[in-house]
């Protein structure tokens, strides 16, 4: 359809008056695409059908109160995001917390002022916008490090399992949530320079040539390329990881030789997490270890490969690195 | 439309609907119901606020106030609504432009075909009333395009859109569309 109304946002207003009903459509018809229901019932069949965008209800309405049809929708998954905003000639306190504990996220008051419905919907709407852009952001970085995936021997649950046990050691340091939150997010993406490695080195089945581990091993620095030069904080930590996950605590790794506390917090623990997660799983070449084999590579590793900090804390929280694992095993 | 018909409109509208509300609020007096008086009070509080009907709008607040132990003041606030309601009547009819009383609803037994535009416009109004849309200009090219013995039930559909009936709406379109086929 090329009808510019097609386009708009679509809003549905509730309420048992028709009179009200027709108050708000002067007020937001130029704007918006409109939807209007008389009773909470018909509202949720509407939402059911044509997933508005934002919802205008009012409260008392004979049958279902507006609370009642708020609490259903904030019960399913598919409708729990769409802003309610209560629109009610009620003056109490205690009415409008009950409101923002159904899940509203706005009161207008009767009588409305034009101006007032136009901005609160237009701000909750941009809110809406803000969180779904969020959204693609992650789902886009998911998925870029899904191509890396691609072109490699290691599948998609490795770099779920190597990015979830990154963040709980990180928790089990002392980091903020915040900042294990990120690292799970930033983690898938710690290998995403091998896209730029030729599949003649990449894919090879035996052992690289001096020339061939060369080239393999400049995958941290295109990795670091790909990421570079961003302003989100989620998109500056993987490039770090990325660039310094091959990095030793001896200084024997590339692509900088770094030492010690040189190497950058988040590269030395995705580095032991990702060969902690290798070595439990199924390559090619191995079987997967059984975990205290696992465990005791890891340890012999500890200040020569890894920092012996990262090592003790992935060992203090050992069985929920055990139930990650398990939760996303291979089939 | 302007702004000021617009708003005549609703206002006439709302004191169309007054008697009904009055009675119930009688009823409730009469049975001592105080939930139904104040649901009463409560949902046309909020239309004289939208209409800025401040003096009606005043009284139904205090009635939605009132309790048990000052249930004694509710006949009181009722006769005083009633007689706002008849001083607003006085004071907006003159400015009225006589609209014609919708005629009685009649099923639509039209012999005349409708023409091509009728019904795509018949049928994309029932694809946005299913979706509790309106779309006033969809409405006019209908009635542009309908001959005049479909005046009484596109104005029975006018009614139904105007009170936001959406359900109804569907079915006497639906009567319409069926009509077309047996001729």
């Amino acid at each position: 359809m090329t009808d510019p109304k097609s386009q708009q946002a679509r809003i549905l207003i509730v309420d048992d008056e028709p009179l009200n009903l027709k108050v708000l459509k002067q007020v937001l018809q130029d704007s918006y695409r409109l939807s209007f229901a008389k009773n909470g019932q018909d509202a949720l069949e509407l939402i059911e059908k044509e997933k508005p965008r934002l919802i205008l209800l009012d409260v008392m309405m004979p049958g279902m109160t507006g609370f009642e049809v708020c609490r259903q929708l904030k019960r399913q998954p598919e409708t729990l995001t769409i802003p309610v905003i209560f629109v009610t000639a009620l003056a109490d306190e205690a009415d409008e917390s009950e409101g923002f504990a159904a899940g509203g996220v706005d009161y207008i008051n009767k009588p409305i002022s034009p101006a007032l419905v136009r901005a609160r919907v237009k701000t909750h709407l941009s809110l809406v916008h803000i969180e779904e852009l969020k959204r693609t952001h992650l789902e886009l970085i998911q998925r870029l490090g899904r191509a890396a995936e691609f072109k490699d021997n290691e599948t998609g649950l490795h770099v779920i399992r190597m990015s979830h046990t990154s963040g709980r050691i990180a928790l089990q340091m002392g980091f903020e949530a915040r900042f294990a939150e990120l690292l799970v997010d930033a983690a898938p993406m710690h290998d995403i320079g091998k896209i730029g490695i030729p599949d003649s080195v990449l894919l090879k089945p035996g052992k690289l040539d001096e020339e061939e581990l060369k080239i393999m091993r400049t995958h941290p620095q295109i990795g670091a390329q790909i990421l570079d030069n961003s302003t989100s904080p989620l998109i500056k930590l993987a490039h770090t990881v990325a660039l310094y996950h091959h990095e030793k605590w001896d200084g024997s790794g590339y692509p900088f030789g770094l030492k010690r506390e040189e190497i950058p917090i988040e590269a030395r623990i995705v580095a032991v997490a990702d060969v902690f997660d290798a070595l439990l799983s199924k390559r090619p070449y191995k079987e997967p270890w059984p975990v205290e084999k696992a465990i005791e590579e890891i340890k012999s590793q500890t200040n020569r490969h890894f920092d012996p900090a990262v090592v003790k804390a992935m060992l203090d929280c050992l069985p929920d690195l055990i139930a990650i694992n398990e939760k996303w095993r291979e089939e | 439309m302007g702004g000021q018909e617009i708003y005549l409109n609703e206002v006439q509208q709302y004191l169309q609907q007054m008697p009904a509300c009055l009675a119930t609020l009688e009823d409730a007096l009469q049975s001592e119901d105080i939930y139904s008086l104040k649901m009463a009070a409560h949902a046309k509080k909020g239309v004289s606020a939208n209409l800025a009907l401040n003096q009606l709008q005043d009284l139904c607040d205090a009635l939605e106030q009132i309790n048990e132990s000052d249930w004694s003041e509710a006949p009181a606030l009722v006769t005083q609504l009633a007689d706002a309601t008849a001083l607003l009547t006085q004071a907006v009819t003159p400015l009225l432009k006589t609209v014609a009383e919708p005629e009685a609803p009649a099923a639509a037994t039209a012999s005349t075909a409708l023409p091509a535009e009728a019904i795509a416009a018949l049928k994309q109004l029932r694809a946005l009333a299913q979706a509790g849309e309106l779309d006033d200009s969809l409405f006019q090219t209908l009635q542009h395009h309908s001959p005049v013995e479909y005046r009484q039930p596109l104005s029975l559909i006018a009614q139904l859109l105007n009170d936001f009936d959406f359900e109804q709406t569907v079915v006497h379109i639906e009567q319409i569309l069926t009509s077309q086929e047996t001729l």
